[in-house]
């Protein structure tokens, strides 16, 4: 457990609404009254199926949204309403996104040098064209790719590969968060692994902050500290991954863990999985309120809920 | 559904007032006027022409009354064709076109489609190849030459059918071909994208793992899908076709609404003008609304509201 | 384990070049499968590695720059009198293929339930057809067979979905209604490529578990595609291990869970998240899938093998058999290599699952 009495938060998150109008009867709720901090150097699962809201959370949080009510704290400023032209640009630079999709995300027309090169040009972050160079460089050793990877296009790459661009092209402006949305369920899963590994090298070697987004939680475990569950918009279960891990509380996170086949056949043969419906769950996610269980580790629901909760 | 059709049409109506009003003061900013144009018009004589048309009044006033009238469905008399109204021009010139139009929008619909589908499903192959290059033509040539060609050749080397007028069936097979030149060319291209795109789709795959024979998933499927954009086309396409077009119009000295509709702009008859320029908006504004409708029954996913 | 001790597939010697722009692509080379009534085969591989397009080839489906250069894969069905036929699917044109065995007698689920259904049609109709098609069922009749299929597979509200369109549902919703298309013949056999990779997991659990009851049920074989050892784990009871176009190792589910023998088997078990470990870092396997458009001499994985002994280099390593129903293709097994054990820590892995299974009843 990294410790954080005495630093403050890189990215704090109060209350965030997040409604879309559909039409004038019709309001999508897709993000409700979600808290959560992300401290230095330390990695923030987000784990909730689709439709959950994880998505809109990061994307609200690089800006791509205007939130309907809450706060959005990153580095100590106050992103979440109009902010100044320098205040932008420094978000630009401190706070990079790596997506699902490394095909679809790169540009390709461009070489990787240019796809990396992109960021210092813009924020003129070198001094001379060798500076330049050997910023890429270095980036293109920091995620495991050859010195003249550089001088290729984003198709001559196998999936896998694609992503360390990714990866390098948010991690050159040395950025103080990264939000990583599913970033690696589009990769075979020997892959996964890699990516995961490597994202965690990078870490410990930069002290960049992640924000996680994922759809299950078995990957999660390896390079979360903390770890949010989100349901139809609702935060229900945060803790510390050895919280959520070791005693899940919230039927929905222990379906999570329930679907999550182990490689042990004897066992997984027998096994049926954990079914949770929320129409059919009896529970009010509006009515929850955060309980604590232990450490970190809450729980949103109403008393009457934690109880029924506590008997299983 | 039909509070989506109240609104569009309501939409429609507005957009009509727009073309309508733009078009009036446009018009009336260009210098000259429709009597400048004629062998010297006494001054005199000049202003009584004006006065009777009312062109002697402030711009305004004129807007207004035009706009009344046009409410009423009254676009006023033609300014060059003594003694007739702009209505009785339009309902006497339109049907000869939409005729015209009409019959070579079916023709391209019908010999497009299948030629896409054909393309498509051959693809690569000589057939496609031959439809591929006879499509680009088709699109690229311009259509004084495609009639000039038609009417040379058939016209007058062959011998085969009239080139001139509107009399019996056969009068009709030459304008309707060449107005059905380009837009034959665009949708068997349309057709062929979008037929490609289908059948890459991963529910041709399901229809194929279901054991359908391909004549059956292809028309149960695959149509149905790939028709989508060609529907969307084909609204604009109808009423741009139906509303004739000045050179085929021309060429084959067919009294319709497009040579009208120049003629009209080269002689400055304001009234003639603006009652076909309303006539087309018109037109064009009921197709998309019809085209929005069709697209709803083809594609569930589309809900209007 | 069901027994009929009847072979229903069996593919034998497989071997495909695709012909692309770039250069011929051997996508396959010498597969060997086979399947018994009433089992379950799965086949695990990475992307590329081949086992979607094995699939392929046995529904007739492969694209059309595939070419077949070797192998047959023997199809064996009953008649409506009970007769038995056997038939080298690869001889036989697409159209008697369509006629005779897709949808009817082989049946397919897809990887991804949103694009697999016709959006313009609606759920009734999608799910007639092929009864309608196949055995001129009366559309009355079938629109009837239709909803129990709609039921079977756990769809609440059976006759009004019939008049859905697919993007009415969502994609759970969808996944169980493609698998009713596919039962809707009563196929003998059921191939599900990656059926579950795009459902959200709790989802996914349900499925399968949706299939393996439904296998159950019907006495059907089933042959799943998946990269996702943890599906295998749940469902399967013969494993083959493809890689770069070859089966590297076969066997019956314990024995390659259990008792692993190819370093690419493994690395795939190594690399699976382990929610019982404290462990800070995941396994991986070194480097990428190979590209086969370069054949490589030798053993395709040894480039990522840190097991790999000289030879690997010169000569493709023969399948060594193990045990009856064990075989594996890496030279590590020949009499003459040095003895070389898996990782610690996926022993450690494999005792600690047993420990664990011990509790169990084998089933």
């Amino acid at each position: 457990m990294k410790n954080h009495e005495n630093a403050s938060p890189v990215l704090e998150v109060q209350g965030l609404k997040q409604y879309f109008r559909v039409s004038r009867t019709y309001t999508v709720k897709a993000v409700e009254d979600v808290s959560f901090k992300i401290y230095p150097g330390e990695t923030y699962g987000l784990v909730g199926e689709s439709g959950s809201g994880k998505s809109t959370i990061g994307r609200s949080v690089i800006r791509l949204y205007e939130p309907t009510d809450g706060k959005i704290t990153f580095a100590g400023k106050d992103i979440s309403g109009k902010i100044s032209k320098a205040d932008n640009k420094t978000l630009r630079t401190q706070m990079q996104m790596i997506f699902q999709d490394p095909m679809a995300s790169l540009n390709p027309r461009k070489k990787v040098e240019d796809i990396l090169g992109e960021g210092l040009d813009i924020h003129h972050m070198y001094a001379n064209r060798a500076e330049r160079k050997a910023k890429i460089q270095a980036i293109l050793a920091k995620v495991g790719l050859a010195p003249e990877h550089a001088a290729r296009y984003p198709h001559q790459f196998s999936g896998g590969q694609r992503q360390r661009v990714g990866i390098a092209r948010a991690m050159i402006m040395n950025p103080k968060l990264i939000i990583a949305d599913e970033c690696i369920s589009a990769l075979d899963v020997s892959i996964q692994a890699q990516v995961v590994n490597l994202m965690k090298d990078i870490q410990e070697e930069t002290g960049s902050a992640y924000l996680f987004i994922a759809h299950d939680l078995s990957m999660v475990k390896y390079i979360s500290d903390r770890i949010g569950v989100l349901h139809l918009g609702h935060l229900l279960e945060t803790g510390t991954t050895e919280e959520i891990f070791s005693n899940p509380i919230h039927p929905y996170t222990r379906s999570l863990l329930s679907a999550i086949p182990s490689p042990n056949p004897i066992v997984e043969k027998t096994r049926i999985s954990e079914n949770y419906d929320y129409r059919t769950s009896g529970l009010d996610y509006t009515k929850g309120t955060d309980h604590l269980i232990s450490g970190s580790h809450y729980v949103k629901c109403t008393d009457e809920e934690l109880e029924r909760f506590l008997k299983h | 559904m039909v509070k989506y059709i109240l609104k569009r049409l309501g939409m429609a109506v507005v957009t009509i007032w727009l073309v309508a009003t733009l078009t009036f003061f446009l018009m009336n900013m260009v210098p000259g006027g429709p009597f400048l144009s004629e062998k010297a018009v006494s001054p005199k004589a000049l202003a009584a022409l004006e006065e009777k048309y009312g062109l002697d009044k402030p711009l305004f006033e004129q807007y207004l009354t035009y706009i009344k009238g046009a409410i009423h469905g009254d676009f006023g008399d033609s300014l060059k064709q003594r003694g007739r109204t702009v209505m009785s021009i339009i309902s006497s010139k339109f049907p000869v076109s939409a005729r015209i139009g009409g019959l070579s929008v079916l023709l391209a619909f019908s010999l497009g489609v299948p030629l896409g589908c054909i393309s498509a499903l051959n693809r690569g192959k000589i057939g496609d190849n031959i439809i591929i290059v006879i499509a680009t033509c088709g699109i690229a040539v311009p259509s004084f030459v495609i009639c000039t060609l038609l009417m040379y050749t058939f016209g007058v080397k062959l011998g085969w059918l009239p080139t001139l007028g509107l009399k019996t069936w056969k009068h009709y097979i030459m304008p309707v071909a060449a107005l059905a030149f380009y837009p034959t060319a665009y949708i068997t291209r349309l057709m062929r994208s979008s037929m490609l795109d289908v059948l890459g789709q991963d529910y041709m795959r399901t229809a194929r793992a279901k054991g359908l024979n391909q004549f059956v998933s292809l028309f149960k499927h695959a149509l149905r899908n790939a028709i989508l954009p060609i529907v969307t086309y084909l609204g604009p396409l109808i009423a741009y076709t139906v509303t004739g077009s000045f050179i085929v119009e021309k060429i084959f000295t067919i009294p319709g609404l497009g040579g009208e509709f120049i003629s009209s702009i080269t002689n400055r008859d304001y009234t003639i003008i603006m009652g076909t320029t309303i006539f087309l908006a018109t037109l064009v504004i009921l197709m998309n609304v019809v085209v929005d409708i069709v697209y709803k029954l083809v594609d569930p996913r589309i809900n209007l509201k | 384990m069901a027994d009929y001790n009847e072979k229903i597939l069996d593919i034998h010697d497989l071997d495909i070049t695709f012909n692309t722009t770039a250069g011929p692509v051997h996508a396959i080379r010498g597969v060997d499968i086979d399947l018994m009534k009433g089992e379950t085969v799965a086949i695990v591989g990475e992307s590329g590695s081949g086992k979607s397009v094995t699939m392929k080839a046995a529904m007739g489906i492969l694209a059309s720059n595939a070419a077949v250069n070797k192998g047959t894969i023997e199809f064996t069905y009953h008649h409506a009198d009970g007769t038995q036929e056997t038939v080298d699917i690869l001889e036989k044109d697409k159209k008697w293929i369509r006629r005779h065995i897709n949808g009817k007698r082989i049946a397919m689920v897809f990887q991804d339930p949103m694009t697999s259904l016709d959006p313009t049609m609606t759920i009734g109709k999608q799910l007639i057809e092929g009864m309608v098609w196949h055995f001129k069922t009366p559309k009355k009749e079938a629109w009837e067979k239709a909803i129990q299929l709609l039921k079977e597979v756990g769809i609440t509200d059976a006759e009004k979905r019939m008049k859905n369109y697919p993007h009415q549902l969502s994609g759970g919703m969808r996944q169980r209604v493609v698998i009713a298309i596919a039962l809707a013949c009563n196929p003998d056999l059921l191939i599900c490529d990656e059926p579950t990779t795009a459902l959200d997991v709790t989802i996914q659990a349900k499925i399968i578990e949706l299939i393996k009851r439904v296998q159950k049920e019907r006495g059907i074989s089933v042959i799943y595609i998946t990269h996702d050892l943890g599906v295998v784990a749940k469902v399967a009871d013969y494993v083959n291990v493809m890689y770069a176009g070859k089966i590297v190792e076969k066997g019956k589910i314990n024995e390659i869970f259990y008792d692993p023998r190819h370093p690419y088997t493994w690395g795939l078990l190594s690399a699976m998240p382990d929610l019982n470990t404290e462990d800070e870092r995941l396994y991986t396997i070194p480097g990428s899938p190979p590209n086969l458009l370069r054949e490589k001499t030798g053993d395709a994985f040894a480039p990522r093998n840190q097991f790999a002994l000289e030879i690997d280099d010169k000569l493709e390593p023969p399948m060594f058999k193990i045990t009856e129903t064990h075989e594996a293709a890496t030279w590590l097994l020949d009499p003459r290599a040095p003895k070389v054990e898996m990782p610690e820590e996926l022993k450690a892995r494999i005792e600690r699952m047993k420990k664990e299974a011990e509790g169990y009843e084998e089933s």
